[in-house]
């Protein structure tokens, strides 16, 4: 992965190269190995690089043979090798071996056509030199980041884009305000959703999708959707069917992202049964030990150190943990704020920063990880959520239908006093079996308490803005007929995948040390299977992902193939409020509340206090999500404010 | 849907429930997924051992719910 930016000015008016080198410059992190910049009249294209396939030629921005098609690039295409053979048996010709050069062929030969055809991840940006015109591309499921806006410039507007918004605000002319609807997103669905961001003017390409600029017209298609089938449409075939299908799926995806490259890959390790069961593939692929990675916390409640010893073992790996404090956390969270750009309601991308600089450190720039494999295979709570509360809105009088809950939540056997008001808050949500968001209205509710924070004037204008409506109208046509499980996978890829853990918790805090995450459960040919799968092999009865722990069960320890869920999280207020760091005084101090505006002072200091009297210790859930919010926010806004 | 189909997602269920050491069927999660697979929907008095708690009964009883037999 790299960093891609760029300016055309419509007027043909020359870009200036000092912003271009400026953005690129901001860019380094992503790419510490090279800069490049080309221009000419009207355009001009930057590319930090991080040298992965290709170390010798690849130098971007690269060229086709007559120089009439030019490409930024970031990300990989797996399959470039396939491609490649296919193309010069076209007649292509080709003066490097890298991936890159094959995104150039294949673009001249099929068009946008070709996106559909890579396997991989991506941002790119091509310039054809006759037609004047630029594309914009990112790939299916937005692993790789990508922002534009455009701003006014004599005879025309400068259209600038880049991996991250602060490549943007390199520009004079980019206002650098958060915008009131991003706030909103970001407090309902603990992201903004693409093509929003929390920037006012800058817009994020989504998934799937390119968007191609000439001097007097914009337009914009998809070369790909996420879509799942028809409620009705049984897909043939027993468990034992599917499960071989999946397994050799995701062995050849595992294979692509472990072989295709010519730096040394390691891999993370975190305990769970995805990253187990990537990690057991690729040591097929290898005769030396696999390089891997964890996170461990000094905090035991989040710790999950005893199942990664297990794996370590089982596997032989070369491991190396990184341990993780409170006080850790708490001291590197503005440079992650920095980095992801974004509010965030969690800490939980503070220790994954922590852990991709120690990776950096250890030699490597490669990782396999786990990401998306609860997401496509039906590895979340909230999944298992939407099937019960689905059971109980057919019969909202049942008085034996709520019981099911407590196979939800084991923990509420333990604590009956608890159980009477879960259940409340839980079932009294929004239980109308044909709402397309039964599955995330209690999650979008409680994380939008957050807003009661905000100024009065803010609250006012997200009144008129309801986020949750503005996504539902972007569900694709013949959702309403999906299976509720799908649609809920649907609304889970689309917000908190997208947005949150492949972006703030994913690639920018990868890429904030130069560090590529490969991703083999977000192959285009696993996800196909994934979503055409029969729901109850997502999730059978309660059980979830239940046709990845068939297929893998021999690779897996039985104690990590049984163990109970347990979502990757990270101690929140207690980083902040143990032991306050510096930065934390400073920007809760009232004159700093006042001047910022976003939120209400006397409600900020009401929650600190609360904080600092436990010491962030056995805060709610709301208050924890609530802090971080507030603090990253209250950062995010500085930071913009601030960047030069 | 014939028999042999109902049976073999019958056993799958059942095997899945196994797995966790769930010596006795699991009405609730059983009537659940009754309901999400074969489109049968229970009343509370369907929801009982007699009719839910092996595996050939819930074939009969799905075969039943489904005009099959």
């Amino acid at each position: 992965m790299c960093g891609i930016c760029g300016i055309f000015d419509t007027s043909g008016s020359p870009v200036r190269r000092e912003t271009l080198d400026a953005m690129t410059y901001s860019l380094r992190h992503r790419g510490p190995e090279a800069r490049g910049i080309w221009q000419e009249r009207g355009i001009g294209l930057g590319h930090a690089r991080l040298s992965i396939i290709d170390l010798a030629t690849g130098d971007q921005p690269m060229s086709n043979e007559d120089a009439s098609l030019w490409i930024s690039f970031n990300g990989e295409v797996f399959n470039y090798l396939e491609l490649r053979d296919e193309l010069i048996a076209r007649g292509h010709i080709f003066k490097t071996t890298s991936d890159t050069e094959v995104i150039l062929h294949g673009y001249e030969e099929y068009g946008t056509d070709f996106f559909r055809r890579m396997n991989g991840q991506w941002a790119l940006a091509l310039w054809n030199t006759g037609r004047r015109e630029l594309l914009l591309c990112r790939d299916r499921v937005g692993i790789a980041p990508l922002f534009f806006t455009s701003v006014s410039s004599k005879g025309g507007r400068r259209i600038l884009f880049a991996s991250e918004p602060k490549a943007l605000f390199r520009d004079p002319g980019v206002p650098r305000e958060l915008d009131p609807r991003g706030l909103a997103e970001s407090f309902t669905f603990w992201t903004t959703v693409a093509p929003r961001s929390v920037f006012k003017g800058i817009r994020e390409l989504p998934p799937g999708r390119w968007i191609r600029f000439t001097e007097g017209s914009e337009q914009e298609g998809s070369y790909w959707e996420l879509r799942f089938p028809h409620r009705s449409a049984e897909t043939a075939g027993s468990a034992a069917e599917h499960a071989r299908h999946l397994r050799e799926t995701l062995v050849e995806a595992t294979r692509l992202r472990f072989t295709r490259s010519d730096v040394p890959v390691a891999a993370y390790l975190s305990g769970g049964i995805d990253s187990s069961v990537t990690t057991a593939i690729i040591r097929n692929f290898t005769d030396a030990r696999i390089k891997t990675f964890s996170l461990r916390f000094a905090d035991a409640e989040f710790d999950e150190g005893g199942y990664q010893e297990l794996m370590v073992s089982r596997l032989g790996t070369d491991h190396e943990a990184l341990r993780v404090t409170n006080r850790d956390i708490g001291e590197v969270f503005p440079d992650v704020v920095e980095q992801a750009e974004k509010p965030l309601l969690r800490t939980a991308a503070a220790p994954m920063f922590l852990l991709s600089r120690f990776v950096r450190d250890s030699g490597y720039k490669v990782v396999v990880t786990g990401e998306g494999s609860d997401e496509m295979l039906g590895g979340y709570d909230i999944f298992r959520e939407a099937l019960v509360r689905d059971f109980i809105a057919r019969d909202p009088e049942s008085a034996l239908r709520p019981e099911i809950i407590r196979h939800l939540y084991p923990w509420l056997q333990r604590n009956p006093a608890a159980a009477p008001a879960f259940a409340r808050s839980f079932f009294s949500q929004s239980l109308d079996p044909a709402d397309p968001a039964l599955s995330h209205r209690p999650r979008w509710q409680s994380a939008s308490g957050i807003m009661r924070l905000l100024n009065p004037d803010l609250q006012n204008e997200f009144e008129e803005y309801q986020a949750a409506d503005d996504l539902l109208q972007r569900m694709p046509e013949g959702a309403d007929d999906w299976h509720p499980l799908s649609r809920a996978q649907w609304l889970e890829i689309t917000t908190l995948l997208a947005g949150y853990l492949l972006a703030s918790q994913g690639d920018r805090m990868l890429m904030a040390h130069g560090v590529e995450g490969r991703f083999p459960f977000l192959d285009p040919d696993l996800v196909d299977l994934a979503t055409a799968l029969p729901p109850r092999y997502r999730i059978m009865g309660l059980d979830e992902k239940y046709l990845l722990k068939y297929a893998f069960a021999d690779l897996v320890p039985e104690q990590i193939l049984r163990r109970p869920k347990q979502p990757y999280r990270a101690p929140d207020a207690g980083s902040f409020f143990t032991d306050e760091p510096e930065w934390l005084k400073e920007i809760i101090e009232p004159r700093q509340l006042r001047t910022s505006g976003v939120f209400n002072p006397q409600a900020v200091e009401s929650l600190m206090q609360k904080c600092r009297r436990k010491k962030g210790q056995g805060m709610s859930n709301f208050d924890n999500m609530a802090v971080t919010a507030v603090l990253s926010t209250l950062l995010l806004q500085r930071q913009t404010a601030g960047s030069s | 849907m014939d028999k042999t189909a109902i049976d073999n997602i019958i056993s799958e269920l059942r095997e899945m429930q196994k797995s966790r050491d769930c010596p006795e069927i699991d009405l609730l999660e059983t009537a659940m997924f009754l309901e999400d697979v074969f489109g049968i929907s229970l009343d509370e008095s369907e929801i009982d051992t007699s009719l839910l708690g092996h595996r050939a009964d819930l074939s009969a009883f799905i075969s039943c719910k489904l005009g099959d037999s």
